[in-house]
């Protein structure tokens, strides 16, 4: 082996690497003959043997638990979200909690609450008293509590296909508001029994209109009531012709879907006439007196029964193709008329002046009464914000702390 | 690629930080090492380090148990370097301050008196590597300071066996040359 070909590989030789056993002994024995491949080795073995003392490093003490800080901050983004908005999530959790503090009272207090929204309804049954013609407000709350949904409204006239016709009764209830209360009155009527239906009941009579406030006046005003039965198939012509004749406050429809008892009875008629034909075979059959005596009862009693239940039948197909139909009719001023003003403004002023005071009164008093009954909330709520508060702090010193 | 860390690193992916911690801690240093010894300073060493474990941390999750972990991690720890090197283009600078451990190995306990000789020849060799280019000084830090074999080197540096073999070839003989710059009897003052 030339010298040349020994320091070509002589870096594999000290490495130990790649080498065959045959080229590591021919260097071997190179290396024991030639000076200067022996110097070149030796000179090479030392700078490796000085290179390998750099390998010692001294890494700081907190080396490993700044990293390890670091990595925990990495990874906990949400936390320095937290950190970094921190005010907004304090702002956001105080709504929450004033939310949560809110809602809880108000279902620890209902009575409280039920109490004044009846007072405010009374307030209204007043101020509609006195402002008579301001129809369209209440028309359009009386509306929203009636329930009439179409699915509810079954078909006017069932097909004759259906093997079993549905037996639905329908009831509907109007209150009307009309200037003209006797012709409204009179009107109702003549439509009721043009259409086919009758009048079950009417009513007319006084009443005293603003009762509470008007104590002076006691205008008397009146008030009708009328209980018809109309065809079903006429139901809803009569109803938009009665809704046409005054401001309607409030209308609703209740239906009883009667089918199934109506055909399980039907089905017992039938049983029962079954009964009836076998005995009256046995009564041509039967000899001794006893013996007639006997299914004679029985078949009285079945007579009977199927009397009744034909009449139950009938009853219901009575009301299923007569619907009923009750309204209400006030009297009140004609809004479109510009009536002339018999109370004085400064009367009225006055008037709206107290019952303002007292409204103000009745505020600052319930008020109060929120206030006094809400206060252990209150000192729950409080509580719950400082311990936020705590937590925000504790975190961020926490935070600084992992910093350094 | 032992049992032991086959455990934590799937603990790790699993999410246990406390697993990645026992794992970690045994090859800080040697991260730290090749940093230092590739970058000549100090403190960007440590900086580089600390971004490169973090960046283990992340990723654990995508280590496929093809390549053994170390290699895996010092191959991040070298390409985090790389970068930052790429970034900071200061190269050239070199730490004044030596960090390295001075612990007193046999020859300094024999004779103190060339104890202080020892500490200026080891400058003279850091100072010598970072002569170097970063391609050679690389395999030459791998292999000689670290004692990587030619195939982990291979691995860590993706790089064909063939280059590494005249990378470390070459690497050493200028290593050898800048040596002999600052004293061309060096070489004798050791061992």
């Amino acid at each position: 082996m030339k010298c040349e070909d020994i320091k070509k590989n002589l870096d594999l030789y000290i490495d130990h690497e790649i080498l065959s056993k045959e080229e590591i002994e021919a260097i071997d024995a190179h290396l024991a003959e030639c000076d200067d491949c022996r110097l070149e080795y030796d000179e090479m073995k030392k700078m490796i043997d000085e290179l390998s003392r750099l390998s010692e490093v001294e890494l700081p003490k907190d080396f490993h638990d700044n990293l390890m800080n670091e990595i925990r901050k990495s990874n906990k983004i949400n936390e320095t979200f937290f950190k970094k908005h921190y005010k907004w999530a304090v702002g956001t959790a105080a709504v929450l909690l004033a939310g949560i503090v809110v809602t809880a009272g108000i279902q620890m207090a209902p009575g409280l609450l039920r109490g004044s929204s009846q007072m405010v309804a009374y307030d209204e049954r007043v101020d509609y008293g006195m402002e008579a013609p301001s129809m369209d407000s209440s028309k359009s709350v009386n509306l929203e509590m009636t329930e009439v949904s179409p699915e509810a409204m079954p078909e006017e006239s069932p097909m004759a296909t259906n093997v079993e016709e549905r037996k639905i009764i329908k009831n509907i209830y109007m209150e009307l508001d009309t200037s003209d209360i006797e012709l409204t009155f009179n009107n109702i009527q003549n439509q009721v029994n043009a259409v086919g239906g009758y009048v079950e009941y009417s009513n007319m009579g006084d009443y005293y209109y603003g009762y509470y406030e008007r104590t002076q006046s006691q205008e008397k005003m009146r008030y009708a009531s009328i209980n018809a039965r109309v065809p079903s198939n006429q139901l809803e012509s009569v109803t938009a012709y009665v809704e046409s004749l005054g401001e309607l406050r409030t209308k609703s429809l209740n239906t009883v879907d009667q089918t199934d008892y109506y055909y399980d009875i039907d089905a017992q008629i039938e049983n029962l006439k079954v009964r009836e034909t076998r005995l009256r075979e046995l009564m041509d059959e039967a000899k001794n007196i006893s013996d007639i005596i006997t299914i004679e009862s029985e078949l009285s009693r079945v007579r009977n029964e199927i009397d009744s239940l034909t009449r139950n039948l009938k009853s219901i197909d009575k009301n299923v193709d007569y619907s009923t139909l009750n309204i209400s009719l006030r009297e009140v001023e004609d809004s479109s008329k510009i009536n002339p003003e018999d109370r004085s403004i400064w009367q009225e002023a006055k008037d709206g002046i107290i019952k303002n005071i007292n409204r103000i009164i009745n505020f600052l008093q319930s008020t109060v009464i929120f206030a006094i009954s809400y206060l252990p909330v209150a000192v729950m709520g409080l509580i719950g914000l400082g311990a936020v508060y705590w937590m925000i702090k504790k975190t961020g010193i926490f935070k600084r702390r992992m910093k350094k | 690629m032992s049992e032991m860390d086959i455990f934590l690193i799937k603990k790790c992916v699993d999410g246990d930080f406390k697993s990645f911690e026992q794992l970690i801690v045994k090859y800080e240093k040697n991260a730290f090492a090749i940093a230092l010894r590739y970058l000549g300073n100090y403190d960007d060493a440590l900086d580089v380090t600390q971004e490169a474990l973090i960046k283990v941390y992340k990723n654990i999750k995508n280590f496929r148990f093809e390549s053994s972990f170390t290699t895996w991690l010092y191959r991040i720890v070298i390409n985090t370097s790389k970068d930052f090197l790429k970034k900071n283009n200061k190269e050239k600078i070199i730490s004044i301050e030596d960090h390295s451990i001075d612990l007193p190995d046999d020859r300094e306990r024999e004779n103190p008196v060339k104890n202080a000789e020892n500490k200026e020849l080891k400058l003279i060799v850091e100072e010598a590597l970072m002569a170097l280019n970063e391609e050679n000084r690389i395999v030459v830090l791998l292999k000689d300071i670290q004692g990587f074999t030619y195939d982990e080197i291979s691995d860590v540096l993706q790089i064909p066996i063939g280059t590494v073999r005249s990378r470390i070839s070459r690497g050493r003989a200028m290593l050898k040359n800048e040596l002999m710059k600052q004293n061309p009897d060096i070489l004798n003052l050791i061992g």
